[in-house]
């Protein structure tokens, strides 16, 4: 007979341990969902705040976008000639898209705002350096070149998709002006575009509606110029190179944001390797018999170790396809709107997406591989070296686990003391988070040792059973414990910090935006518009803003002085309103307005190291004046210094300070209309002039709210995987409790008793996890925010711990394990006993 | 007082069917000993199995003390475990978490009973685990395991015990020493006791043997 080749034995006792999964097909099936799962998981979140991220930055270009500065027309020009625009060109400014935008009326006596863009400008502005970052005005980027269709015959007039929803309109339909002339047939374009509540058409066309041919209404900068100081050199005394004040966009937000997502991903990943690790964990465990059997007749480590790795290997690979199928699945059901779902993808109608896609694949193969083997490479290692005749009792040590997550849970708060930086912060985390997982086991065993020490526990022998079960085979259940830990906490985290983040978000749009109508008209009308304006009935409040730079320092060292962003806020409650402070003296406002003190931003409270009652002193007037911190407000992610003071008192300390601007608030109910009506009919206030914050607002809001939706799903999906991972690892961990069940079913106990014991010892488990995990996703999301946000961008949000939502994540993760104790618990009663052992593994 | 009446007993497998034994009927009286011999896949373990309720018969009654035990509910066969019958494994079965007195008394307190009474006392002694009693399974022999499952068998006062090759694993000595306790314990309590064994040895300690031989059993 020929001696079987190595190939032949290893490939028999890969087949002999592979008859495991044929005699427990769920065990097999629940590992390869837990693999599968764990990849899709982090695969899905990559691809969905990729997504994101394109979206979120669009969502940002409505109100400027990478327009950093326009050229306008001022002393009471209306327009400038279109030969600016090709001068500067000439001379090496090409980063400019020229413009001619305006007001319209309608036949049907409704107004639009029409905005004619340059098409060739805009590809040619957009196709710069970093291309697929930068994005153009409109949120055009590179790859969207055949978006610029509507500059050609048959022209087009863009909209977005929810103004067109809001003014009926659908891709073909035709407006008519009140003149008569016709716009370029109506073409519904995604949101994400940013045309924003302007229609966008053809710069020739615009022209001509706006009756404007051969001028422009302003020039968009789209880099920062080179020269700044030749640029407007080149300009007339008729036009003005005017960088905006009154903006949504707030770059550090975005990143803040996205290092948010980045988190979620990781936490996820982090959740998905301990599904994975657990499933693996079972399934080897459950072998451990086998082997020992294999070994005694014979078969020696480097086969089983073989053996193991091509099991290894192909549940890798196929747990990796899978996950990678289920991922994008995922990924494209939630982002239909961002133009993932797969038919699009199909019909090739979306080349960013598919460029993207290319880019995920491999990376995402990897990944998942790199995962798996995590994941199984440690519990098979335990297996192969299995001695032939050791005891199958795994060492247990887990007060010695314990004790290290003790250590590290301290090693983490010790960390906070140190100087902050990012990526401590990530330390910190992870410690926390570890160490956090790893204290549940031993806290289950302590517990269960407090409560079997109780001598009363003798009367009732059941319950005795519970707990001294617990105790001494707590092996069983502990990593599936620590993956209940990670999940919720990590799932309490993540909620915790986008809801937090949210939160912040609103209040930054709500304090930047905060008036009804903001207006930077020419300087000579500054005076009487404020006058017209104090004496309308439907304004609450017209106010001139003030703002200067100056110097700061505290006390102490008076040569270290800092600059900063001077803001005046007038003694009003609504402008009050619009100031969102994170800390603050008592009595604030009277005494602010007294003169005895200002308001400072995070970021200078964080440089300076002030908080409110420091004393500082600003320099005006050429001399230094001493004045208390009354309060910090948030800074949302600027960088820059920033305090305000009394608006007289800054009129008093820089006399020489004038101002354009003015914001105005409308009482409640009043329309804005009737009144940008009359300014432009009086003053000749032109629509770039004139900026309408509320209706900012609600554009960017609509559109962080697909952002953020998009999120809030992705999160739910990394709650329901957890769940489905707490399932599958209490599931695993519940087969492994029949034998003991089994046991006292042979002396007596009935089917419900020991269904009753059994959940017993599954909610105590799962009560004591979730109690753990509940302050470690809080203290997890208050690092991420307040070490990693604040020393990645200066500045923090508050936590916003929403008790509802916690109590629900924690409420359904316990009910998810006792629902997986619901299924071995029925088998087991349908099993005569007999068949109950034999199974039992 | 246990009646078998034409039992059968059929292993259904996918590709094919193992009858055990078929129409098997006996009587065994209250206080009645018997070592029950028979070959390897003879079918003793089954019929012991299917007399503490562990399995089910195919066909077939077994009437222990009146009571019809194949048409019980999971609640009456319970009842009827912890109320009447002890089981002794070849594989001990002993409950690891607890100790050794926590196991022996644990069908007692199931019961309700105190924990410990006189007799307990006694059986304690007679089984030599007087020393034993605070250590876990993990820390006693396979002979201490086996008396703790025969204490635990017999502390609740059973009127039957089913034991399953309970010498099986142990050298000559000890399993002599079990049987001699065993038997004492079952004669001072009348306790009815079917006993599977290869031992001619341990056979001998009881009143009377029967053979199971191709489903049909000589008595
Ligand atoms: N679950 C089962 N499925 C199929 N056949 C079984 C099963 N359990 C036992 N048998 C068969 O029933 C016969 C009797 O087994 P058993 O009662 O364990 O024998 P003994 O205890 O006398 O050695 C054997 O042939 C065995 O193969
Ligand atoms: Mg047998």
């Amino acid at each position: 007979m020929l001696k079987p080749s190595l190939l032949q034995r290893v490939l028999l006792i890969w087949w002999t341990l592979f008859g495991h999964y044929r005699k427990h097909p769920a065990q097999g099936l629940f590992l390869l969902l837990g693999l599968s799962l764990g990849v899709a998981i982090l695969l899905g979140t990559l691809i969905v705040s990729s997504v994101a991220k394109t979206s979120f930055t669009n969502a940002q270009q409505i109100v400027g976008g990478s327009v950093i500065a326009t050229i306008q027309p001022v002393n009471g020009k209306r327009n400038l000639p279109q030969s600016t625009y090709t001068s500067l060109r000439r001379n090496g400014f090409t980063n400019l898209i020229p413009m001619a935008e305006g007001r319209l009326k309608l036949k049907d006596g409704g107004f639009i705002s029409l905005q004619g863009i340059d098409a060739f400008a805009l590809a040619h502005s957009t196709s710069g350096d970093n291309a697929t970052q930068t994005q153009g005005i409109g949120g055009f980027g590179q790859a969207d070149f055949s978006m610029l269709a509507f500059s050609f015959p048959p022209y087009q007039t863009l909209i977005s998709k929810s103004q067109a929803k809001q003014r009926n309109l659908k891709d073909g339909d035709i407006l008519t002006l009140a003149n008569g002339k016709t716009l370029p047939a109506i073409k519904v374009v995604s949101d994400s575009l940013g045309t924003g509540y302007s229609l966008m058409c053809d710069l020739a066309c615009a022209q001509q509606m706006l009756s404007l041919p051969g001028h422009l209404t302003s020039i968009a900068v789209t880099k920062q110029p080179d020269d700044v100081e030749q640029l407007k050199a080149l300009l007339s005394e008729d036009t003005e190179l005017r960088f905006p004040s009154k903006t949504a966009q707030n770059a550090a937000l975005s990143d803040a944001f996205f290092l948010n997502l980045t988190a979620v991903s990781f936490l996820a990943f982090l959740v998905g390797c301990f599904i994975a690790f657990n499933a693996v964990r079972f399934s080897v465990r459950q072998r451990l018999n086998m082997v020992q059997q294999l070994r005694l007749v014979g078969v020696t480590f480097g086969e089983i170790a073989m053996a193991l790795m091509i099991e290894l290997l192909s549940w890798a690979l196929l747990a990796s396809f899978i996950g990678c199928l289920l991922g994008w699945l995922i990924a494209s059901a939630l982002l239909p709107d961002v133009g993932l779902t797969l038919v699009r993808l199909f019909q090739g109608q979306n080349p960013l997406f598919i460029e993207q896609m290319t880019h995920w694949w491999p990376l995402a193969l990897m990944v998942a591989l790199t995962a798996t083997l995590i994941a199984t490479a440690q519990p098979f290692w335990q297996l192969a070296k299995e001695q032939p005749l050791q005891s199958r009792q795994i060492a247990q040590s887990k007060s010695q686990m314990g004790y290290a997550g003790i250590a590290l849970l301290a090693l983490g708060g010790l960390l906070t003391l140190m100087p902050h930086s990012q990526s401590l912060g990530f330390v910190i985390a992870a410690c926390w988070f570890i160490g956090g997982a790893m204290l549940v086991p031993a806290t289950l065993v302590y517990l269960y040792g407090v409560l079997a020490n109780n001598k009363r526990l003798v009367n009732y022998p059941k319950l005795q059973w519970v707990v001294t079960d617990g105790k001494q085979n707590h092996g069983r259940f502990s990593v599936a414990m620590m993956a209940f830990t990670v999940a919720i906490s990590a799932g309490i985290a993540v909620t915790t910090m986008v809801s937090s983040f949210r939160v912040a978000l609103e209040d930054y749009l709500e304090q930047a935006l905060a008036e009804d109508l903001y207006l930077q008209p020419d300087i000579e009308q500054v005076i009487d518009i404020k006058a017209f304006l104090d004496q309308r009935q439907d304004v609450a409040l017209a106010y001139r803003y003030f703002y200067t730079s100056g110097a700061i320092s505290t006390t102490s060292k008076i040569d270290n002085s800092v600059k900063g962003l001077v803001r005046g806020v007038t003694d009003h409650q609504l402008r009050h309103d619009s100031i969102s402070l994170e800390k603050q003296v008592d009595n604030l406002w009277p005494r602010f307005h007294m003169g005895e003190g200002i308001l400072i931003n995070q970021t200078l409270a964080f440089q300076q190291q002030l908080k409110p009652g420091d004393k500082l002193s600003i320099k005006a007037k050429a001399r230094w004046i001493e004045v208390e911190v009354l309060g910090i407000y948030y800074s949302y992610g600027s960088t820059f210094s920033a305090f305000s003071m009394d608006q007289n008192w800054l009129k008093i300390l820089w006399p020489a300070v004038n101002t354009v601007e003015i914001g105005v608030f409308l009482n409640d109910g009043q329309s804005i209309e009737p009144l940008l009506n009359t300014l432009q009919d009086r003053f000749k206030v032109q629509s770039h002039q004139s900026i309408k914050p509320q209706e900012m607002k609600k554009i960017a809001l609509t559109l962080f709210e697909q952002t953020f939706m998009v999120t809030q799903v992705m999160i739910l999906f990394t709650l329901l995987i957890a769940a489905i991972g707490i399932y599958c690892a209490c599931y695993a961990a519940e087969l492994d409790k029949q034998r003991q069940l089994t046991l006292l079913k042979v002396l007596g106990v009935n089917n419900r008793e020991i269904a009753g014991l059994s959940m017993l010892q599954l909610c105590f488990n799962a009560i004591v996890a979730s109690l753990i995990a509940l302050p470690l996703g809080i203290i997890i999301a208050w690092a991420s925010v307040h070490i990693v946000l604040q020393y990645s961008f200066g500045w923090h949000f508050a936590i916003q711990i929403e008790a509802s939502t916690l109590s629900i994540i924690i409420i359904s993760a316990v009910m998810v394990a006792l629902l997986s104790g619901l299924l071995p618990l029925y088998q087991l009663s349908r099993k005569t006993v007999i068949n109950a052992f034999r199974e039992a593994v | 007082m246990i009646k078998v009446q034409n039992i059968s007993k059929t292993y259904q497998d996918v590709d094919r069917q193992v009858t055990v034994f078929k129409d098997l009927s006996f009587d065994l009286n209250a206080g009645e000993t018997v070592a029950l011999m028979g070959q390897s896949g003879s079918g003793k373990s089954t019929l012991l199995h299917l007399l503490g309720g562990f399995d089910t018969v195919s066909s077939g009654d077994i009437i222990v003390n009146d009571a019809n035990i194949t048409t019980m509910n999971d609640n009456q066969l319970s009842l009827f475990r912890r109320n009447q019958l002890g089981m002794i494994f070849q594989q001990y079965n002993i409950i690891p978490s607890l100790t050794a007195l926590d196991n022996i008394t644990f069908v007692r307190r199931l019961i309700g009973l105190p924990a410990v009474d006189e007799d307990t006392e006694q059986l304690i002694d007679v089984l030599g685990l007087r020393d034993r009693l605070d250590h876990y399974p993990a820390q006693l022999s396979g002979g201490e395991q086996q008396r703790v499952a025969t204490a635990r068998a017999l502390a609740a006062k059973p009127s039957m015990i089913l034991a399953d090759e309970p010498t099986g694993n142990l050298d000559e000595e000890t399993a002599a020493q079990v049987m001699e306790l065993l038997v004492k314990a079952v004669e001072l309590n009348a306790v009815t006791l079917l006993l599977v064994t290869h031992s001619q040895t341990t056979a001998n300690y009881l009143q009377s043997t029967w053979r199971l031989k191709k489903g049909v059993l000589h008595c």
